[in-house]
């Protein structure tokens, strides 16, 4: 596998199936684990990070865990940005520096960065919701790797992690939910505030102080000590769905006293995708949030969300550069989003 | 770092028990510039002055594995190994427990563990263990590759170091009591204040 072969799809979480995936995009859980004689990433020399590598890659071998391993170190930063933007690294991966990568299962369910903050940071996504599965799954694998690899780990305070935030479970399980109803009636301030009295946190799309592009949110638990990985993801199972009855009950809201005004933004918005002449990627993103709204509330009947997904995907920067097989600047970028936009909905709209 | 091997015109005296071995050299490109040594011992003699013995010699404090201070953690949130834990554990366990509402793990346990990372502080192996470890990788650089098989054979046979499974983990009791007034509901992602210093946000 290599990284054009991703290009062909949108990847496992994109695909608009699971539970309740008119609303929630995917599922995600994250480990965070680090190896129990080396010294963590801030203070690990360039020697240490190769040998963590070294033991990374030779683990994921001989486990036989079928994952391909990138050297993003060696990547460019398009490809770098481009791992980004299908959320199997982190910014902070990308733009770190000294020996790192990134481990990938072909479907891109499981991915595994070594030398993040962390020396492994183990993920595992899905469309839908779906966290206990996700938890099985990851636990599993996370057995695996600890049968050939020493964590450090405490009898008190648990896995051992670069920033006290994690320290314990070293667990975050999020989801990444679509919420335009809520902020177009502007309720998603309260919600927000309902999350953070349970200790959730709210991110934007690409995680820790990122801007929430689209109305795209992942909500995750906070705490990570005290409390075991199954309580925490009993609780999101618990929290989530109150979210998505808010976000459903303030669609039925919109359709019940403002259909016109919902259908005009909806048909405006698809009318903006299919004409413009140059498009930025926060207004495409902007727009298709729009468009994926009204798909859900059957407003529009020629798209489905796994299509909006695809270009939702593929007109992101680095995701449209390798597309078009050439590195372009922000102007050239813009002009060649608006003709794939244009193209792309002709065609799977007929 | 340099500033323990020079001359410290802003820290009148240096208490010897206080000072803790040097840790093993990080890479060149990791070695903060004099200018920055200046500083950091500025900053530290304004502390001193300032707040009073005790935190000054938190202050000077470094781990003996990685070489952390603590204002070095206070400053990036982020420690430098494992051992810091033990190092600074009265500090982190304060800032952990208000953060987290919580001082003891009661999750996973690794089917296999060392248990270097004792249950009590200074009975740890974690630092003798870091300590031969880091020995060994600088005799590998340094092609002195003798001395590397003498301590990677010492890694492996030393029953106080190796990393033998030791089976199950056993559980431990809370180190502190979770502070009554520490988790503050509505606070959400900004529960800290000046008592109880910055832990970042939960990162991704």
């Amino acid at each position: 596998m290599n990284l054009n072969d991703l290009l062909r799809s949108t990847g496992e979480w994109l695909r608009g199936e699971g539970p309740s995936c008119d609303i929630v995009v995917c599922s995600r859980v994250r480990l965070a684990r680090n190896l129990a004689d080396f010294p963590f990433a801030s203070r690990a020399s360039r020697g240490d990070k190769l040998e963590i590598e070294s033991i990374a890659r030779r683990t994921f071998e001989e486990l036989d865990l079928g994952l391909t391993f990138f050297d993003v170190d060696e990547l460019n930063q398009i490809d770098r940005q481009f791992l980004v933007e299908r959320q199997l690294i982190s910014r902070e991966q990308a733009n770190g520096e000294g020996p790192r990568g990134v481990a990938i299962f072909p479907r891109e369910t499981i991915s595994i960065m070594v030398n993040e903050e962390d020396h492994l940071r183990i993920q595992e996504m899905r469309s839908g919701f779906r966290l206990s599965e996700l938890w099985e799954d990851i636990n599993e694998l996370d057995d695996r790797i600890e049968s050939k690899i020493t964590y450090a780990f405490s009898p008190k305070l648990g896995y051992l992690t670069a920033c006290p935030t994690n320290v314990g479970t070293g667990i975050r399980v999020g989801v990444m939910v679509h919420l335009p109803a809520l902020v177009y009636v502007k309720q998603i301030d309260k919600v927000f505030r309902g999350l953070q009295k349970v200790h959730l946190a709210v991110r934007g799309l690409y995680g820790e102080g990122t801007q929430a592009f689209g109305d795209f949110y992942q909500i995750s638990n906070q705490r990570t000590l005290g409390h075991s990985e199954r309580e925490l993801v009993d609780k999101l199972e618990e929290i989530i769905p109150q979210v998505l009855d808010h976000e459903r009950k303030a669609r039925q809201t919109l359709l019940r006293d403002r259909r016109q005004e919902i259908k005009d933004r909806v048909a405006r918005a698809l009318g903006a995708l299919t004409s413009a002449h140059v498009i930025s990627s926060d207004e495409t993103m902007h727009l298709l949030s729009i468009v994926r709204m009204g798909i859900s509330l059957e407003l529009v009947n020629d798209l489905t969300i796994p299509q909006l997904n695809e270009l939702f995907l593929h007109t992101q920067p680095a995701h449209l550069q390798k597309l078009q097989g050439a590195v372009m600047d922000s102007d050239d970028r813009n002009l060649a989003r608006a003709l794939y936009l244009k193209r792309k909905l002709a065609e799977v709209r007929g | 770092m340099a500033d323990s091997d020079d001359p410290d015109p802003y820290l009148p005296e240096r208490d010897a028990e206080a000072a803790p071995p040097q840790p093993p050299s990080p890479d060149d490109e990791e070695q903060p510039s004099a200018a920055l040594a200046a500083l950091e011992s500025f900053v530290q003699h304004l502390v001193l002055a300032h707040v009073g013995p005790e935190v000054g010699l938190l202050a000077r404090r470094r781990c003996p594995c990685c070489g952390l201070r603590f204002m070095e953690f206070r400053r990036t949130g982020r420690l430098g190994c494992p051992y810091d834990y033990e190092v600074y554990q009265a500090e982190l366990i304060e800032r952990i427990a208000a953060r987290q509402g919580a001082s003891r793990h009661v999750g996973k346990r690794p089917r296999r563990a060392w248990n270097g990372f004792g249950a009590d502080l200074g009975q740890s192996r974690a630092r003798e263990r870091l300590a031969v470890r880091a020995d060994q990788r600088a005799a590998v650089v340094r092609e002195d590759y003798e001395t590397a098989s003498k301590l990677r054979d010492r890694l492996r046979s030393d029953p106080a170091l190796c990393l033998t499974p030791a089976g199950p983990v056993a559980s431990a009791p809370a180190l502190l009591p979770v502070p009554s007034s520490a988790p503050r509901p509505d606070a959400g992602g900004g529960d800290q204040d000046d008592s109880s210093p910055a832990l970042p946000d939960p990162s991704r």
